[in-house]
């Protein structure tokens, strides 16, 4: 955590507690493009938030619901007296929640500090007719700031046609910042020869072919193509004769040169690094979730060229998925990059870095 | 809105409702505090129905990852502090708290640290809570120890606690803390909670 002092204003950055990495990872954005003069500051419900120090930015933790197994109304007093709590002692010119679900207490929290401008950062894409309630939130916060989503078009959710300053996709680097293959193996610790595919498909049997994690492995592995996965129960599956590596490393996104492939999931985060750093990936999009619309997302991306999508690689169809994606996917990426239209996130931190001189000056 | 699930939802959009209600307002602010502060029909409620109450009585929602035990949900929460500590102080802490709840399979823990070790405490089956490291607190320096102590209520009402056991930077339970902790197990039974088979071998580290 940084031992950041002095009197600039403080941005204070609430991250809610989706799965994965994706909310912090997409304050992380803003936050490595606001302008120096300004303070950020994480909050976050997650328990990998210690590692927004690699970015030298203060964090505290509040537990989740999930993580203290409390109910509903009991979690909803604790957020709401520790979300008081950390506005009056940092007093924030602007503070962003990232989330699709602004929790009960929010609300009290910035209404405590008069001064405090909010913003909610809230992703599209999601599954149609569900969530509309929560738009009505909308009253809490100053201004609704939606990240871009390349399949935008394919949207049918309920912020489709809501107010919102709307940025380009948000990644947390840009190319220019990502290493060259050798590199970027290195980094990783893998093996400097011989093609390398990220399978990141959550949590799965590596040895069950009607899983879909064991069916992209057993895939890959016919064609002689190692796997990478980051989960480390995934790992501890493999046989000493499977050519499997754990790859832990945060980002791994400035890494992504060391893969060939990819076959992932298609939540917003490794969706857009994905085709914006030029990673030939099969999408596999994940129907489980509440709320990410990611079939949509995933099957537009498809339509459009810059990808591939099978809804399972669970039912047989996996070798010829991954055959395909070896054989076109650097053409289905190269369009992807083609058709970007660079990153969003420094035009997330101008609207942050505006409200926060905005609000200081008040 | 990751795990939210849909019922909790409908709760919510329900309470919102009856929220919005008329009269809420004047029975939540009015006529409650009112029934709650009347020592007469305290000590009436008292009289008739004898509510069951002390360890081991109340249900609460609450982790109790690796206690196998029946009635988990009625064991008392303790919240344990190591601040300031190193990471040998951190995994003493972590080893001691193990070790008491595979003994006495009487409590369920909740961690409170100073470090990024937030992983490290789930891993064990305890919850763990944050406060900002003294090095880390770039407020005013008297300002600190008002933030942990306020930090500390909030970890109290909040987890309802029903003991808070610091254990220093080294990590170590004091010799009082054990010994009341070890007493639970004896307490809750003679009160009518279920007690573990016979061995504590229900808890798991």
């Amino acid at each position: 955590m940084s031992p950041a002092r002095g009197k600039d204003p403080v941005v204070l950055l609430v991250s809610s507690n989706g799965a994965g990495m994706g909310h912090l990872t997409r304050l992380l954005a803003y936050q490595r493009r606001l302008p120096s003069g300004l303070r950020p500051h994480v909050v976050s419900l997650s328990q990998a938030v210690p590692v927004v120090s690699t970015y030298g930015v203060a964090w505290e933790y509040l537990p989740s619901k999930q993580a203290t197994g409390m109910d509903s109304g009991e979690w909803r007093w604790l957020f709401a007296e520790r979300m008081v709590e950390v506005v009056q002692r940092l007093r924030p010119a602007v503070l962003v929640f990232d989330g699709t679900h602004p929790y009960a207490g929010l609300d009290e929290a910035i209404a405590s500090s008069p001064g405090t401008r909010a913003v909610w950062s809230r992703r599209a894409m999601w599954k149609e007719r569900r969530n509309s309630h929560q738009l009505e939130k909308v009253s809490w916060f100053d201004a609704v700031l939606e990240p871009g989503d390349l399949s935008a078009p394919a949207d049918r959710g309920a912020t489709v046609g809501t107010t919102a300053h709307r940025v380009g996709p948000v990644t947390l680097v840009d190319r220019a910042e990502c290493s060259e293959r050798a590199a970027a193996r290195a980094a990783l610790g893998l093996p400097a020869d011989g093609p390398l595919a990220l399978v990141s498909l959550g949590a799965g049997n590596i040895n069950d072919t009607t899983d879909e994690v064991g069916a992209a492995v057993s895939a890959l592995s016919a064609r002689g193509v190692g796997v990478c996965v980051t989960q480390a129960g995934i790992a501890e599956q493999a046989r000493a004769a499977d050519d499997v590596h754990l790859v832990r490393h945060f980002p791994i996104s400035e890494h992504l040169a060391a893969f060939d492939v990819a076959i992932a999931a298609a939540g917003y985060n490794s969706f857009h690094e994905h085709l914006r750093l030029g990673l030939p990936t099969l999408f596999v999009p994940n129907d489980e979730t509440s709320l990410d619309d990611q079939v949509a997302r995933a099957e537009y991306a498809a339509a459009q060229g810059w990808a591939l999508c099978r809804r399972s690689l669970a039912g047989g169809g996996a070798q010829a998925a991954v055959d395909e994606l070896l054989e076109h996917g650097p053409e289905l990426a190269e369009r992807a990059l083609a058709a970007d239209p660079g990153n969003g996130a420094a035009d997330a931190a101008r609207l942050l870095a505006d409200l926060a001189l905005d609000g200081a000056r008040r | 809105m990751s795990g939210v699930d849909r019922s909790a939802d409908r709760r919510q959009r329900f309470a919102a409702r009856v929220r919005r209600t008329p009269g809420y307002l004047a029975v939540k602010d009015g006529v409650l505090p009112r029934l709650r502060g009347n020592t007469a029909l305290t000590d009436l409620v008292w009289r008739v129905f004898t509510p069951a109450h002390g360890l081991g009585e109340a249900r609460r929602m609450f982790r109790s990852d690796g206690l196998d035990v029946p009635d988990a949900d009625r064991l008392p929460v303790i919240a344990f502090t190591v601040l300031g500590a190193d990471d040998a102080g951190v995994d003493r802490a972590l080893r001691a708290i193990t070790e008491l709840r595979r003994d006495t399979a009487a409590f369920r823990a909740v961690l409170v640290v100073d470090r990024p070790v937030l992983a490290r405490v789930r891993d064990h089956g305890i919850v763990a809570d944050h406060v900002i490291g003294e090095a880390d607190w770039y407020g005013d320096a008297d300002a600190y120890a008002e933030y942990v102590g306020r930090r500390l209520v909030s970890v109290v009402q909040g987890f309802r606690v029903w003991h808070l056991a610091h254990l220093g930077p080294g990590g170590q339970v004091s010799a009082t803390d054990e010994q009341l902790i070890r007493a639970i197990r004896g307490a809750m039974s003679s009160s009518g909670a279920a007690a573990p088979d016979d061995s504590p071998s229900g808890a798991h580290p």
